[in-house]
């Protein structure tokens, strides 16, 4: 995704709360809220916790403003601080990402699934996976580690390129796009055995 | 072509990088139903993902976090120039009314070097508040610039 690190409007609001003038942080806020939500509701699941945090992060981004160097997008340094104030949270509650060793026996069910030569063999059953998706989806993306949450989230609803979600993050682009193949490959495994359950 | 089925890493690649694939996985995917399916899965998944309402704050959060900033400096030195020029504009309308006669009287009985002098050193103040007004502005400029 092309985009300009020197946006003109993101220069005119720094330099006005630069000089005073706090109300245009609102402005800041308001073209970085949804980025922002997206981030703190992947990583954090309690709902009052959200609300601290979301005021911790723009209190943050509020006192270190001036050392912002307009090096990247404010939107991207914002979100850096989103994400590194959530990461933060998790660290003090050792909520990060899954534990490697913990998943043997899942990986060899979902091997004999996924060996099946064609899971959806008929028509009413691709339909009725396509009813149940949406709703199964949000539940089984709730159950992904923070970190997958919000690395997929970032790349394919805030439609962000891997140069972009390693700056948020602050990870090599190899290491992003790992994560990213971990993510979705466990999100689809996760989908396929909830599939499966339930149709028994 | 290939002839062993890609692996779950080509796959994603196929589907969410396809302009850095190599030929030969292209070609496989193509006559390959098995990973064929397998990225459709994929496809879908995310098509669907994407489609997904975007998460939002059930509260004003621009509203609480801007109760904890710090007032306004633009806000206070608003406040204090509104006061400013009212105390001139009643400073001015008073002197005038109750000491008119007499200002009118020291125009006309000053003499005109004096008249010159004044304004020399007012216009010389003006001029040096906005040099340094400017040098203010081009210090924080250069700030933001790095």
């Amino acid at each position: 995704m092309e985009y300009k690190v020197n946006n003109p409007a993101d220069r005119f609001l720094v330099d006005k709360v630069l000089s005073g003038d706090t109300k245009a942080f609102r402005s800041i806020m308001k073209n970085t809220e949804g980025l922002v939500a997206q981030i703190v509701f992947k990583m954090i699941a309690n709902k009052e916790d959200r609300k601290d945090i979301a005021q911790d992060i723009y209190l943050k981004v509020f006192q270190k403003l001036g050392n912002f160097r307009f090096q990247a997008k404010l939107s991207t340094w914002i979100a850096q601080i989103a994400y590194h104030t959530c990461l933060n949270y998790l660290e003090k509650r050792k909520l990060l990402l899954p534990d490697p060793g913990s998943g043997q026996s899942h990986e060899e069910i979902l091997e004999k699934l996924i060996s099946q030569p064609d899971i959806f063999n008929n028509e009413t059953e691709i339909l009725f996976y396509k009813k149940e998706l949406s709703g199964i989806l949000g539940t089984e993306i709730d159950k992904l580690p923070p970190v997958y949450k919000t690395l997929i989230s970032l790349y394919h609803h805030e439609e962000l390129n891997y140069t972009e979600i390693a700056e948020i993050t602050q990870l090599p682009e190899g290491t992003v796009k790992s994560y990213l193949f971990r993510a979705r490959k466990t999100l689809r495994d996760n989908l396929l055995l909830t599939y499966k359950k339930d149709a028994l | 072509m290939r002839k062993e089925h890609l692996n779950d890493i080509e796959i994603q690649q196929y589907v969410f990088q396809k302009e850095d694939c190599d030929s030969g996985l292209i070609s496989h995917m193509h006559s390959c139903e098995t990973c064929r399916s397998q990225a459709e899965h994929y496809t879908f998944l995310f098509k669907e993902f994407s489609q997904q309402e975007k998460p939002v704050f059930d509260f004003d959060l621009a509203g609480i976090v801007m109760e904890q900033l710090p007032q306004s400096e633009v806000a206070r030195e608003k406040t204090a120039s509104r006061f400013l020029v009212f105390s001139v504009i009643f400073s001015v309308s008073a002197l005038l009314y109750f000491g008119g006669n007499q200002l009118l009287n020291l125009f006309t009985t000053i003499k005109p070097l004096s008249i010159g002098l004044i304004i020399i050193s007012v216009l010389g103040l003006f001029g040096f508040l906005s040099a340094d007004m400017c040098r203010q502005y081009r210090a924080r400029v250069k700030a933001l610039n790095f």
